[in-house]
C-alpha cells in the first residue's frame, strides 16, 4: 500500500503535468480489490474484470503520458545540447591553452617563463573551478528533468573523458617536452658556454620555475585523475540505473501482455455467460447454478487461478515499484550532483565572461604566440643542431674520404708509376712496331720501286765486278808489259855485259893473238935452234971422238941440259900455245856465242820491237781503257748522284707511303664504319626487301586474287552467258517439254490404260508365278531326295573302297618296310644297299663307297672316323 | 643325267624338306642341284640371336666323298670366318665324312657361330676380341646381326 503510494506522490512532485484523475481512480481501486475476494459471483468477477481492464487502460494511459514526457524532455534537452557544445568548445580552448602553456613551460627562455609560470600557477585552480562549476551547472540545468540530467551527465562524462584524454595527451606532451628539454639542455648549455654568467643564472631560475610548474602540473594531474574516477563511478551508476529502467520497462510490457490475455479470457467468459444467461439475466444465477454447476466450478477454478496470478503479479509489481523507488532516489542524488556541476560550470562561465578571464585569455593567446615563437626557435635550433650534426658527420666522412682518397692516391700513384713504366714499355713496343710497320709498309708499299732499285743496285755491282775484272785483266796485261819491259831492260843489261865481255874477250884474244904471235915466233926460233942444235950435234958427232967426244958430249950434255931447260921453257911456251889454242877455241866459241848472242840480241831486239809495239798497243788500249774507266767512273758517279737523288725521293715516297698508310687506315676505319653502315643498311635493305617481297607477294597474291576474281568474273560471265543460253535453251526445252508433257499426258492416259492392262497381266503372271513356285518346291524336294541318295551312294563307295584297299596295318607295314629299306641303305651314298662291313667298328657301307675310301690316304670310317685297313673290310650278305 | 652326287643331293634336299633342323633352311639354286643357297638363323640366347646369314654351297661330282665349298654371302664377324666368307671348319676340310649331308653341314656351321675355335683364327681381330674383350666382340656381333637384317 505505502509502496505504491510513494512513487505516485513522487511522480506528482516531479512532473509538472500531473496524471489524469482517471488514472488516480484506477490507482485507488486496487485498495478495495482484496475485500471483494470472498465473493464468488459472476457479478463480482465481472466487476473484477472491469476493474482490471480499467487498470490496464490506466496503465496504458500512464505509459503514453510517460512517453509524451520523454519527448518533451528531449525537446527541452536540445538547447542544453547547444549550451553543452559551447561549453565543450570553451573547454577545448582551455585545454589547448593549457597545452600551449605546458609546451611553453618547457621552453628555455627566461623572460617569458616567469609570466608563464604565473599563469600556470593560476591555471590548475581555474581548471578545477571550471570543472566543478560545469558539473554544478549541469546539475542545476538538468534538475528540471531526469532524462535530461542523465543526458547531461552523459555529456559531462563524455567531456570529462575528452578532458582526461586531452590531459593525458598534455601529460604525454609535457613528458615529451621534458625529455626534449633534457636533451636540449646540454646542447643549450654548450651553445651558451660562450655567453654570460647572467644567462646561466637566468637558466637556473628558469629551471627552478620549471620545477615548480612541474609540481603544479602534477597536482593538476592528480586532481584530474580523481575527478575522472568520480566521473567513472557516476557513469557506472548511471549505466546501472539505465539497465534497471530497461528491465522494468520490459516487465511492464510483460504485465500489459498478461493483462491483455486476462482481458481476452474475460471477454471469452463474458461471451459464454451471455450465451448461457441469454435474456433471462435476473434469474441467471440460480439457473446457472443448477444447470451449469460444473461450468461454474471450472470458472471459479479459473478465477482462482487468475487471482493467484494476479496476486503474484501484484507482488512483482510491488517489488518493481520498490526498485523503481530506489532508482529514483539514486537518480535524485545524481541529479543533485549534476546540479552542483552545472552550478560550477555556470560559475566557470561567469569567470570566463569576467574581465580577469578575458585578460587571462589575452595573456593565454599572447603566451600561445610566444610559445609558438619559442617552438619555432626550438625547431630552428633543432634544425641547426641537426645541420651541425650533419656537418660534423659530413666532415668526418670527408676526413675518412680524404684518408681513403689519400690511400687511394698513394695506391694510384704507385699504380701510375707502374702504369707509366708500362706505358713506356708499350710506347717502346709501339715504336718498335711502328718501325717494323714502316719497314713492312716500305717493303709492301713500294716493293716494285724497291725491286727496280735493287735490281739496279744489284746490277751495279755486277757491272762493277765486270769492269773490275776487265781492269784486273788490263792490270795483268800492264803487269805483263812491265815484266816485258823489265825483261827488255835485263836483256839490254845482259847485252851490254855481253858486249863488254866481248870487248874484254876481244882484248884478251888480241892479247892471246899477240902472245900467239910471240909464241909462234919463239917456236920458230926454237925450231931454228933445234935445227942448229941438230947440226951442232952432227958436227959434234963428227968432230968429237972419245975424249974430246966426252968433253964434247959433256958439253953437249950441258948444252942439252940447257936445251932441255930451254925446251922446258919452250914446253911451257907450248902450253901457252895450247892455251892460245884453247883461247882461240874459246875465242871461236865466244865468237860463236857472240854470234849466237848477236842473233839472240837480234831476236831480242826484234822481240823488243814487238814488245815495244805491243807496249804501244797495250798503252793505247790502256789509254782507251783508262778513258773507258773514266767514262765508267763518271757514269758511276752520275749513277751515285742519281742514287743520292733517288734516296730523298725514296724517303719522300716513304713518307707518302706512311701518309697513304694513315689515309688507308682512316679509309679502313671509314670503310669499317661504312661497312657497319652498309650492314645496317643491308639489314634495312633486307628488311625492306622482305617488306617488298612481302608487299610483292601480297601484291602478287592480290594480283592473283584479282586475276582469280577476274577469272571467276569471266567464269561467272561465261556461266551467266551459259546460263542465259541455258535459260534460252531451257525455255525452248521447256516449251518442248510442255509440248512433250502434253504428249506425255496423252501417252499417260494411254499408259494408264496399258497399266491397267498390265495390271491384269501381272495378276495373271502372279498366278503363273504361284504355280511355278509350287513346281519349284516340288523340284527342290526331288533334288534333296536325290542328294540324300547321293550321300548314301558315296558312303557305299567309300565303304567299298576301304574294303578294296584293305586295312591300315598294310600302310604301317609299308612304312616300316621303307624305314627298313632306309636302314639297309648305305649311309654314305644313301643310294646303294649295305654290302660290306668294317670289322674294326662294325659299321656297314656299300662296296663302292668303301672302295673309294680305301682309295684315299686316310682310311677312316665315315660314321665313327675309326681308321681301318683294307683287310678290315668284309663282305656281308643281308 | 643323274649322277650319284646329284642323287645324293636330291635325297639330302628331300630330307631337309621333310625334317628341317631348327634355324636352318636350304634349297638348290634354279636348275642346278649342285649349287645351293642356304639361310642360317642366329642361335637363340646368343649374341647371334635374330641374325639371318646367307650362304652358298657348291658341290662337286665327288660329293659325298668330297666336302662342298661353303661360303657366307652375308658379311660376318667371326674368328673362323674369312673376310671373303669362306669358313675354316674341320669337317669341311680334312674331317669330312661321306655320311655328312647338307643339314649336318649347316647345323655344324650354325653351332660354329656361337662356339668359335680361336686357336685357328681366320679373322684375327675377331679372334683377339673373342679371347680378350668379349664385350666388344658381342657388340660387333650384334652390329653384324643388325646389318644382316638389311
Amino acid at each position: 500500500m505505502a509502496s505504491t503510494g510513494e512513487p505516485d506522490r513522487k511522480r506528482r512532485h516531479f512532473s509538472s503535468i500531473s496524471p489524469s484523475e482517471a488514472a488516480a481512480a484506477v490507482k485507488k481501486q486496487p485498495f478495495f480489490w482484496p475485500s471483494s475476494e470472498d465473493k464468488l459471483d459472476t457479478a463480482v468477477l465481472q466487476f473484477q474484470n472491469l476493474k482490471l481492464s480499467q487498470k490496464l487502460e490506466a496503465q496504458q494511459v500512464e505509459c503514453s503520458i510517460l512517453e509524451d514526457k520523454l519527448s518533451q524532455i528531449k525537446e527541452k534537452q536540445l538547447p542544453y545540447n547547444s549550451s553543452l557544445k559551447t561549453v565543450h568548445k570553451s573547454w577545448e580552448k582551455l585545454t589547448a591553452s593549457v597545452e600551449s602553456c605546458s609546451v611553453r613551460v618547457s621552453d628555455s627562455s627566461s623572460g617569458a617563463h616567469r609570466f608563464v609560470n604565473k599563469e600556470d600557477g593560476s591555471s590548475p585552480a581555474v581548471k578545477n573551478d571550471f570543472i566543478n562549476r560545469l558539473l554544478e551547472t549541469g546539475a542545476t540545468e538538468s534538475s528540471s528533468s531526469n532524462i535530461c540530467s542523465n543526458q547531461m551527465e552523459e555529456n559531462g562524462v563524455n567531456t570529462s573523458s575528452q578532458m582526461t584524454q586531452t590531459l593525458y595527451n598534455l601529460v604525454a606532451a609535457t613528458e615529451d617536452l621534458r625529455c626534449l628539454k633534457d636533451e636540449l639542455y646540454p646542447t643549450v648549455l654548450r651553445t651558451n658556454l660562450g655567453k654570460d654568467l647572467c644567462g646561466q643564472l637566468a637558466l637556473s631560475e628558469l629551471e627552478s620555475e620549471i620545477k615548480s610548474f612541474r609540481g603544479d602540473l602534477d597536482d593538476v594531474l592528480v586532481k584530474f585523475k580523481s575527478l575522472s574516477r568520480e566521473l567513472q563511478s557516476h557513469r557506472d551508476a548511471d549505466a546501472k540505473v539505465r539497465v534497471d529502467l530497461k528491465r522494468i520497462r520490459g516487465e511492464l510490457e510483460d504485465e500489459v501482455v498478461e493483462l491483455q490475455q486476462c482481458n481476452g479470457d474475460l471477454s471469452a467468459l463474458r461471451a459464454e455467460r451471455d450465451a448461457t444467461a441469454g435474456a433471462f439475466f435476473p434469474v441467471l444465477s440460480l439457473g446457472n447454478k443448477l444447470a451449469t454447476s460444473d461450468r461454474e466450478r471450472d470458472k471459479q477454478r479459473d478465477l482462482q487461478d487468475m487471482e493467484t496470478v494476479l496476486k503474484e503479479l501484484t507482488v512483482l509489481a510491488s517489488g518493481r515499484l520498490q526498485q523503481l523507488k530506489n532508482l529514483h532516489e539514486e537518480r535524485t542524488k545524481m541529479l543533485g550532483k549534476m546540479s552542483n556541476l552545472q552550478n560550477k560550470s555556470k560559475s566557470v562561465r561567469c569567470i570566463s565572461s569576467s574581465q580577469a578571464c578575458l585578460s587571462l585569455k589575452d595573456q593565454l593567446e599572447k603566451s600561445k604566440e610566444a610559445v609558438f615563437q619559442y617552438m619555432a626557435l626550438l625547431e630552428k635550433l633543432q634544425v641547426e643542431k641537426d645541420s651541425i650534426v650533419w656537418k660534423e658527420r659530413e666532415i668526418n666522412i670527408k676526413n675518412e674520404l680524404g684518408d681513403v682518397s689519400r690511400k687511394t692516391s698513394a695506391v694510384t700513384d704507385s699504380r701510375m708509376a707502374s702504369l707509366d713504366s708500362e706505358i713506356q714499355k708499350q710506347l717502346d713496343e709501339k715504336m718498335r712496331i711502328k718501325t717494323r710497320l714502316g719497314n713492312i709498309s716500305r717493303e709492301r708499299g713500294r716493293k716494285e720501286i724497291f725491286a727496280d732499285m735493287k735490281a739496279l743496285i744489284s746490277s751495279f755491282p755486277e757491272e762493277m765486278s765486270s769492269m773490275r775484272s776487265q781492269l784486273n785483266n788490263y792490270k795483268e796485261t800492264a803487269g805483263g808489259i812491265h815484266s816485258l819491259r823489265a825483261d827488255v831492260q835485263s836483256l839490254s843489261g845482259v847485252l851490254c855485259r855481253k858486249t863488254k865481255e866481248y870487248e874484254a874477250l876481244q882484248l884478251r884474244s888480241a892479247d892471246y893473238a899477240s902472245q900467239l904471235g910471240d909464241l909462234n915466233a919463239t917456236v920458230c926460233d926454237l925450231k931454228n935452234s933445234h935445227e942448229e942444235l941438230k947440226l951442232f950435234l952432227d958436227m959434234y958427232k963428227r968432230e968429237s971422238t972419245d975424249a974430246r967426244d966426252i968433253a964434247e958430249a959433256k958439253e953437249q950434255e950441258y948444252r942439252a941440259w940447257a936445251h932441255v931447260q930451254s925446251l922446258k921453257s919452250s914446253l911451257d911456251e907450248q902450253n901457252l900455245e895450247l892455251r892460245v889454242k884453247a883461247a882461240n877455241e874459246a875465242e871461236a866459241v865466244s865468237q860463236q856465242m857472240l854470234a849466237a848472242a848477236e842473233a839472240e840480241i837480234a831476236d831480242l831486239r826484234q822481240k823488243m820491237d814487238d814488245c815495244k809495239r805491243d807496249v804501244a798497243k797495250h798503252s793505247d788500249i790502256l789509254k782507251s781503257k783508262h778513258e773507258e774507266h773514266g767514262t765508267y767512273l763518271s757514269e758511276i758517279q752520275t749513277i751515285g748522284s742519281a742514287y743520292e737523288d733517288i734516296v730523298p725521293q725514296n724517303q719522300q715516297l716513304l713518307l707518302q707511303v706512311t701518309e697513304r698508310d694513315d689515309y688507308n687506315i682512316k679509309l679502313f676505319l671509314e670503310g669499317i664504319t661504312s661497312r657497319q653502315m652498309q650492314d645496317t643498311l643491308l639489314i634495312d635493305k633486307y628488311i625492306m626487301d622482305k617488306d617488298i617481297q612481302q608487299g610483292s607477294a601480297y601484291a602478287s597474291f592480290l594480283s592473283k586474287k584479282s586475276s582469280r576474281i577476274e577469272d571467276q568474273l569471266r567464269f561467272c560471265t561465261d556461266q551467266f552467258q551459259k546460263l542465259a543460253e541455258d535459260k534460252y535453251q531451257k525455255s525452248v526445252s521447256l516449251e518442248n517439254l510442255q509440248k512433250k508433257r502434253a504428249d506425255i499426258g496423252n501417252g499417260l492416259e494411254q499408259a494408264r490404260s496399258r497399266l491397267e492392262e498390265s495390271h491384269s497381266k501381272v495378276e495373271q503372271s502372279r498366278l503363273d508365278y504361284g504355280a511355278l513356285e509350287l513346281e519349284l518346291e516340288i523340284e527342290r524336294f526331288n533334288r534333296r531326295r536325290i542328294e540324300e541318295e547321293m550321300e548314301i551312294a558315296k558312303k557305299k563307295v567309300s565303304r567299298l573302297r576301304s574294303l578294296i584297299e584293305g586295312s591300315s596295318a598294310i600302310q604301317k607295314l609299308r612304312q616300316e618296310l621303307s624305314e627298313f629299306k632306309e636302314i639297309l641303305k648305305c649311309k654314305a651314298c644313301n643310294d646303294r644297299p649295305k654290302e660290306v662291313v668294317i670289322t674294326k667298328c662294325y659299321h656297314l657301307f656299300c662296296n663302292p663307297c668303301v672302295q673309294k675310301l680305301t682309295g684315299t690316304r686316310q682310311k677312316k670310317c665315315p660314321t665313327c672316323s675309326a681308321s681301318f685297313g683294307p683287310n678290315d673290310i668284309k663282305p656281308i650278305y643281308i | 643325267m643323274t649322277t650319284p652326287a646329284k642323287k645324293r643331293l636330291m635325297w639330302d634336299f628331300k630330307r631337309l624338306q621333310k625334317d628341317p633342323p631348327v634355324g636352318i633352311s636350304g634349297a638348290p639354286q634354279d636348275n642346278n642341284i649342285m649349287h645351293w643357297n642356304a639361310l642360317i638363323f642366329g642361335p637363340e640366347d646368343t649374341p647371334w640371336d635374330g641374325g639371318t646369314f646367307k650362304l652358298t654351297l657348291h658341290f662337286t661330282e665327288d660329293y659325298p666323298n668330297k666336302p662342298p665349298i661353303v661360303r657366307f654371302v652375308s658379311r660376318m664377324f667371326h674368328p673362323n670366318i674369312y673376310a671373303d666368307g669362306s669358313i675354316c671348319l674341320d669337317i669341311l676340310q680334312n674331317q669330312w665324312s661321306p655320311i655328312y649331308d647338307v643339314a649336318a653341314v649347316l647345323t655344324s656351321i650354325q653351332s660354329l657361330l656361337c662356339d668359335p675355335n680361336p686357336d685357328s683364327p681366320a679373322n684375327a681381330e675377331a679372334a683377339r676380341l673373342f679371347s680378350e674383350n668379349k664385350r666388344e666382340y658381342n657388340r660387333k656381333v650384334i652390329e653384324i646381326v643388325e646389318q644382316s637384317y638389311v
